[in-house]
């Protein structure tokens, strides 16, 4: 899946970044990039929907794993 | 791990509005009516604020010096940069504060424009360096700059 970084920069200045196409902690570099990109500091942080959409499936996957190591077992 | 985030630049002064406290002043000369005040901005950066000035027909636009006495539409103030970096706008005490404020919100909407400006040309001119593609970019109904970036190397 691309990596991707959006950026939407306000007529306020202000700007909003959201990372897409990242799992995990891969995304953390990125913040520091981002700051040095804009030459600006973040302010704030939020999960997108994608981080839940990995949660779920991970959780899922563990779910079905853990059911076939008891069918195994047994 | 997907994340949003929020950025604000160096050049705009955190956790300040538009315009920020109003604080009255003491008159340098003892004179009859009301004593100046001054209002604080979130304006950090002399150039642009100096630029923004001038924008608006500023008869003498900050950008040499720590403060600078200009006049935009008609409106008489000066400019000091403070302790926290943000600039104080100071008027005298005959220019009614709404007024003021009005002059002072088209000074921040134009400054403003020019730090989203100074922004995009940043990223279109580092984001290689950053081993980032620029993909596309729109201009949205609101004046926000859409630019989506594309990971090429970490």
């Amino acid at each position: 899946m691309t990596k991707r970084l959006t950026l939407r920069i306000r007529p306020d200045g202000t700007i909003e970044a959201v990372t897409q196409g990242m799992k995990g902690p891969e995304c953390l570099p990125y913040i520091e990039k981002l700051e040095h990109l804009t030459e600006a500091h973040a302010v704030d942080s939020w999960y997108t929907d994608e981080f839940f959409e990995t949660e779920l499936s991970q959780s899922g996957r563990q779910e079905h794993l853990d059911r076939s190591e008891v069918e195994d077992s047994g | 791990m997907s994340t949003g985030l929020e950025l604000i630049p160096f050049a705009i002064a955190a956790g300040i509005g538009a315009i920020g406290r109003y604080r009255a002043r003491r008159a340098e000369q003892q004179v009859s009516g009301p004593p100046p005040y001054a209002l604080e901005t979130r304006m950090r950066d002399e150039q642009l604020l100096g630029a923004a000035a001038a924008a608006l027909g500023a008869s003498n636009a900050p950008g040499g010096g720590a403060a600078a006495v200009t006049e935009v539409a008609g409106v008489r103030l000066s400019l000091t940069q403070t302790d926290t970096g943000a600039f104080e706008a100071l008027f005298p005490g005959a220019v009614p504060q709404g007024q003021a404020r009005t002059v002072l919100g088209h000074l921040d909407s134009e400054y403003t424009r020019l730090v989203q400006e100074r922004v995009y040309h940043q990223v279109i001119e580092r984001a290689e360096q950053q081993g980032l593609a620029l993909e596309t970019e729109r201009v949205e109904e609101d004046n926000s700059i859409v630019l989506p970036l594309r990971v090429e190397q970490a």
